[in-house]
């Protein structure tokens, strides 16, 4: 099945929003997984995001321009005593597509069993 | 392992443990056909995670199992897109010099015909582990018979990519045989595809070594193998509680365990006369 152009899937717009959300927590560069463990705080289930799902998506949120990335400084990394971390950060463009992705899926008639209970 | 990346990634901390270590093989091989750059940073960043997770774990006290199986549990379901992943990749090194591109894929060509079914018993090695250990540490561990097969037939399967390079005829029957339960997972449509495809990989592999030459090696060679692979099946779908039933499906083990013994023993050569 393939998308519109310029719509999220949902795991996108988690992503977008656990980004954002650590943004606004004073978080300006995060990594991979501290991106799979906000979204999984969010998850009922509470699982982590698996790898090849989580980094396809952030590679394409990055094409995108909906995120942006960079290795971070391999000394600083080294120093901690750990392998240095690909670090994200949000761009000018996430909150917007994040709202539109919204304002979509709001409008869109709930199906199956949502359709169901909603009332 | 190449590049500047992963260069500086050996003078650092490493991720640890079994599951760790398997992820990175795991990574390591889809990366194989990919562009010397996208496979440097994939394997990185997931080296990285990997890390963070164990971090993770270490600091909120979790124990190390717990973040074993979450690793195991990640790598497994990424797995189709992993997979999916790498093939969108080969297709963008298309733009790539040819020298370079023919290097790559003739490296990960001949590493796929080789292994391809070994990858995939373990991959299904590592999510019946992963299933299984899940069910041991539920409370009363209610499917205790099943968590014993899954057990089992994963270790077969490990036993399998193990001994792949020494003793190839013994790894793919013991990949045919860890399989073949895999294969009959109705209710998981993909690991039952990837059961079917890996042990139908494994015995072609077997035939293909014992049968030489000869037709009539390979045909024995191949009814020892669906003896073998239908042995646990028929132990799993009929043999539990059937005394008898069960002795059967061991019996028809052990006759296409001889049946191989016979395809693969040494031939005597006759002399042609003068």
């Amino acid at each position: 099945m393939r998308r519109r152009p310029g719509t999220l899937l949902p795991l996108e717009a988690e992503i977008l929003d656990a980004a954002l959300r650590l943004h606004r927590s004073g978080d300006q560069r995060f990594h991979g997984f501290g991106i799979a463990k906000v979204i999984a705080e969010g998850d009922e289930t509470a699982t982590l995001t698996s790898h090849g799902t989580l980094y396809k998506a952030l590679g394409r949120l990055e094409a995108a321009g909906l995120l942006a990335s960079d290795w971070e400084d391999a000394d600083a990394a080294a120093e901690q005593g750990r392998p240095r971390r690909r670090l994200y950060e949000v761009t000018g463009a996430t909150s917007v597509a994040l709202a539109e992705h919204r304002l979509q899926t709001s409008r869109v008639a709930p199906l199956g069993r949502a359709a169901w209970e909603t009332p | 392992m190449t590049g500047r990346l992963a260069r500086e990634r050996t003078g650092t901390a490493a991720a640890t443990g079994v599951a760790a270590r398997i992820v990175l093989a795991w990574v390591d091989c889809y990366t194989g056909g990919v562009s010397a750059e996208t496979a440097e940073r994939r394997r990185d960043e997931i080296h990285s995670d990997l890390w963070e997770q164990q971090a993770d774990a270490r600091a909120n006290g979790r124990p190390p199992i717990a973040a074993s199986l979450s690793i195991a549990r990640r790598a497994v379901f990424g797995a189709p897109a992993d997979l999916l992943w790498a093939q969108t990749q080969r297709a963008a090194s298309r733009g790539l010099p040819a020298e370079q591109k023919a290097g790559i894929m003739n490296n990960a060509t001949r590493l796929l015909v080789r292994w391809w079914w070994v990858l995939g018993a373990a991959v299904l090695a590592a999510w019946g582990y992963t299933m299984s250990i899940g069910q041991l540490l539920e409370p009363g561990m209610p499917y205790i018979e099943g968590t014993i097969q899954g057990l089992t037939m994963s270790t077969l399967l490990a036993a399998g990519v193990v001994l792949r390079a020494r003793m190839p005829r013994t790894a793919g029957t013991l990949v045919v045989a860890g399989a073949a339960t895999f294969a009959m997972l109705w209710w998981a449509p993909v690991v039952m595809a990837l059961g079917i495809v890996v042990a139908l990989g494994a015995a072609v592999e077997v035939v293909r070594l014992m049968a030489r030459r000869d037709a009539g090696v390979g045909t024995l060679a191949a009814i020892g193998l669906v003896a073998v692979a239908a042995t646990p099946i028929g132990y799993a779908a009929l043999g539990y509680e059937s005394g008898a039933l069960g002795l059967m499906w061991l019996v028809l083990g052990a006759v296409g365990v001889a049946l191989l013994i016979a395809a693969g023993a040494p031939r005597a050569h006759t002399v042609q006369p003068v």
